[in-house]
């Protein structure tokens, strides 16, 4: 039996000038907590401009993490909290809060590319 | 040609009635005016979300056909009685965006729908249009349907009726959910952890058993 692919969810957030370590503080407090009881797997986090924080500018902050297989995927995405509820709510409310300190922010699905021929 | 689509829920107390219903609703349904086809079947019991316990899924000659149908007095006599005190969830809908199949899929999916109401119009049609990527890349879907309600009944509004036939469940819970069209793409908008997301989590999800095609 073929081993799950590993699916990558990359989330990318544009802070306001100034918001970046905010920004990074509000997703390491409130979602990676949640995101691993998910079963989610961080595996890198990064950022934009590199190595500086310019007061001036806005900051991109980047988080990579890894699911395994499809079944690794809808697990996160249908995640249920302890009474069996939708954990909708809870995943909006955070992505809510983080606005106010953000211009734009996208979520992608990823693998690895096809190999070549 | 126009759909008419419901759910029924029966009261905890009535549940045992959900026999009789069926045979009275489907005899009920045939005394309507305007009616091309008529299907009342119980809803199946896997994968599926707040459908309750009966599906009736009616095609009219035309809406002003349907209408009719709910003011004739075959439906003031013999509809209202059969599932009065049942929750009813309803919507109508021209099939205007559609690939029926001949090939006798066993299987018919219903997912019924809606978007926040301040949700941007560009979103709303690229989720449409992302759908309709679906059926070219999973062959299980063997005909499908994705129309915009014209009226909606029930405790939600509901916008888009997204329809298919297949020819088991594997087929919806197997290809349709693993395809990365549908987890890389088109749950963006159903997923609250995605800026694209639009579409009211009230979903209904109604699967039924059947013996001919649906889609036409």
């Amino acid at each position: 039996m073929a081993e799950p692919r590993r699916i990558l969810i990359l989330d990318e957030v544009e802070a306001r000038p100034g918001m970046a370590s905010a920004v990074r503080e509000a997703y390491r407090a409130d979602y990676v907590p949640a995101a691993k009881a998910r079963g989610m797997k961080l595996e890198a986090a990064w950022q934009h401009p590199p190595a500086i924080e310019i007061a001036e500018l806005p900051a991109t902050l980047f988080w990579l993490w890894s699911v395994e297989g499809e079944a690794g995927w809808w697990k996160q995405r249908l995640s249920r909290k302890p009474d069996g509820t939708d954990e909708r709510e809870e995943k909006l409310a955070f992505w809510q809060s983080l606005a106010p300190l953000t211009l734009s922010r996208k979520r992608r699905m990823l693998t690895d590319q096809a190999a070549e021929h | 040609m126009f759909v008419s689509l419901r759910t029924i829920t029966l009261p905890a107390d009535r549940l045992g009635t959900r026999e009789t219903v069926l045979v009275n609703l489907r005899a009920a349904a045939n005394r309507l005016p305007g009616v091309v086809s008529n299907l009342v079947a119980p809803v199946y019991h896997q994968a599926t979300i707040n459908a309750g316990h009966l599906v009736w899924r009616m095609v009219h000659e035309s809406e002003a056909a349907a209408n009719q149908a709910m003011l004739s007095p075959a439906w003031r006599d013999h509809i209202v009685p059969t599932i009065a005190g049942a929750e009813v969830t309803g919507v109508g809908y021209r099939m205007t965006q559609k690939s029926p199949s001949a090939e006798g899929a066993k299987i018919w999916r219903g997912l019924l729908f809606s978007c926040f109401p301040p949700a941007d119009p560009a979103l709303v049609s690229e989720l449409e249009q992302r759908t309709l990527l679906l059926p070219k890349y999973v062959p299980e879907i063997r005909a499908w349907g994705l129309n915009r309600a014209a009226w909606s009944e029930g405790r939600k509004p509901i916008h888009f009726v997204w329809e298919q036939e297949y020819d088991d469940i594997a087929g919806l819970t197997g290809p349709y959910m693993e395809t990365p069209v549908h987890w890389g793409i088109v749950d963006a908008y159903f997923d609250a952890d995605c800026p694209e997301y639009i579409v009211d989590p009230h979903l209904v999800q109604v699967v039924a058993a059947i013996a001919e095609p649906v889609i036409r």
